[in-house]
């Protein structure tokens, strides 16, 4: 990528992001322009090492002949607004890789550790040529899965020392990868950690970690209800689907110093031919085109009611905060006036 | 919010950054002993309005220029750190907007880009049929 490329892109992003000037324009540009890219999330609790993961893997691809770019997600104040992005500190790798194209985000106030207009800008990255999008989430707790219906391939990072076996029989983030890392695999605790998560994700999937076909054993899992059964299929694909059913693998690695990177490359190969021949990956898309729609709406919406009331965001719904705070009126009577477009009670 | 060269005092870099932030500033970061191409290829692909560079090594004249001559005219740039007052002319002629000397407030630095940084320009970007 040359440098006019690179600034074209540059400006490209913040013009989405901001939404500003001929935004739509831009996007929609992206959109027939882009190619087969495959995006990746990364995602896992703060200082576990998912920069210096990504880093390690933008340059494997890079070096494979892909065009990688990366989109790295740190949080806003929630008093100011401001923020500080320092996941590039720990990219020294790719920087100065004709590859590799790095931007930092704001989460800007969206608390799932994505910013809403994260999926945007992916479009822009493919609409200029890159293969490979690599999304580092906010770092996050245990519940903050988002991430997981955006991208094609959800990368769940852990790290030894967080805590014992039951954390990893946790519901939340600890369901949703398609690759479970263990990274600072070089600590002691690591192989723990590594075989308290496979042991949990045997007694969900059938098999070897990997596709798995009808065959597979399944002597390790447990009984899960239909109705669980089928969104857990929806996702990973069924035994007898074409291609099999999905069996996250875990790998210990040690972004730092490269350890077993080339193998979870592997993995990472052996997941998008899965997910190229499953009927999960068509599933997959159209949940995404859903949460996406639906979060529009969410947005505008909530946008539309409140500029009813007032320009002002802060104020907006101060008129029925009183009554509330009083007693007059409960949150939910209060939300079905808001909805109704009646007045605050005092003017009725 | 830039270190370059062989300087890894980065407690007055992270403390400004901290400032910005609380002024509701998006600040990058980039870490210690950055070259000034990672710094210019950094400020391009972030599409930046301002590049900071905290430098305590004494090494401003040769290395503050050079980042400067790397960066599209239109970023503002300011310089932070420990400068003697006579070298501060010569820093504005290369480009520089700005010199903030040791004991200056995080305010007055916020302060300062707020005003100095326009945000006409995206607007005038638009027209040129980009």
């Amino acid at each position: 990528m040359d440098l006019s490329a690179r600034r074209q892109l540059a400006t490209a992003l913040t013009r989405v992001e901001n939404q500003s000037g001929n935004w739509r324009e831009i996007l929609r540009a992206c959109i027939r322009q882009a190619g087969d890219a495959l995006v990746i999330g990364v995602t896992g609790p703060p200082g576990a090492g998912k920069s210096t993961l990504v880093d390690a893997l933008a340059v494997h691809w890079a070096s494979q002949g892909e065009m990688v770019a990366v989109l790295a997600i740190d949080p806003a104040s929630p008093f100011s607004g401001g923020a500080v992005l320092g996941d590039r500190v720990r990219m020294t790798r790719s920087e100065g890789n004709d590859r590799i194209f790095i931007r930092s985000m704001s989460a800007r106030g969206h608390s799932g550790g994505l910013n809403a207009a994260a999926l945007d800008l992916c479009t822009v990255m493919a609409g200029h040529g890159a293969s490979r999008i690599l999304i580092e989430t906010v770092g996050v707790g245990q519940n903050e899965v988002e991430v997981a219906f955006v991208a094609d391939c959800t990368l769940v990072v852990s790290v030894p020392g967080l805590g014992d076996s039951v954390q990893a029989a946790k519901a939340g983030l600890l369901e949703v990868g398609d690759i479970y890392i263990v990274n600072k695999g070089d600590l002691p605790g690591a192989p723990a950690v590594a075989r308290d998560l496979s042991n949990m994700l045997a007694l969900v999937f059938p098999g070897l970690p990997g596709a798995s076909h009808s065959q597979a054993d399944r002597s390790m899992m447990v009984s899960i209800p239909g109705a669980t059964r089928k969104l857990l299929s929806a996702r990973y694909g069924a035994p007898d689907d074409p291609g099999g059913s999905w069996h996250p693998p875990v790998i210990a690695v040690s972004a730092l110093n490269g350890q077993a990177i080339g193998e979870l490359a592997g993995w990472f190969s052996a997941f998008e031919s899965w997910l190229r021949h499953s009927p999960a990956g068509d599933r997959r898309r159209r949940e995404r085109v859903r949460l996406q729609l639906v979060t529009l709406l969410k947005q505008r919406l909530f946008d539309r009611l409140q500029s009813r009331h007032g320009d002002d965001p802060a104020t907006a719904l101060s008129e029925w905060i009183a009554p509330v705070l009083s007693g007059k009126l409960d949150v939910h009577a209060a939300t079905d006036q808001i909805l109704q477009d009646k007045g605050p009670p005092h003017a009725q | 919010m830039a270190k370059v060269g062989l300087d890894g005092h980065d407690v007055g870099a992270r403390v400004v950054a901290r400032g910005l932030l609380e002024a509701g500033m998006e600040v990058i970061y980039t870490g210690i002993r950055r070259t000034p191409e990672q710094i210019a290829r950094i400020a391009l692909e972030e599409d930046v309005d301002v590049v900071g560079i905290s430098i305590l090594s004494g090494a401003h004249m040769a290395l503050v220029p050079k980042v400067r001559s790397m960066l599209d005219p239109s970023v503002l740039m300011v310089v932070g750190g420990v400068i003697p007052q006579e070298d501060i002319p010569e820093l504005e002629n290369a480009g520089v907007s700005r010199v903030f000397l040791s004991g200056t407030s995080v305010a007055e630095i916020a302060g300062y880009i707020q005003s100095a940084v326009s945000f006409t320009e995206e607007t005038n970007e638009i027209s040129d049929g980009h």
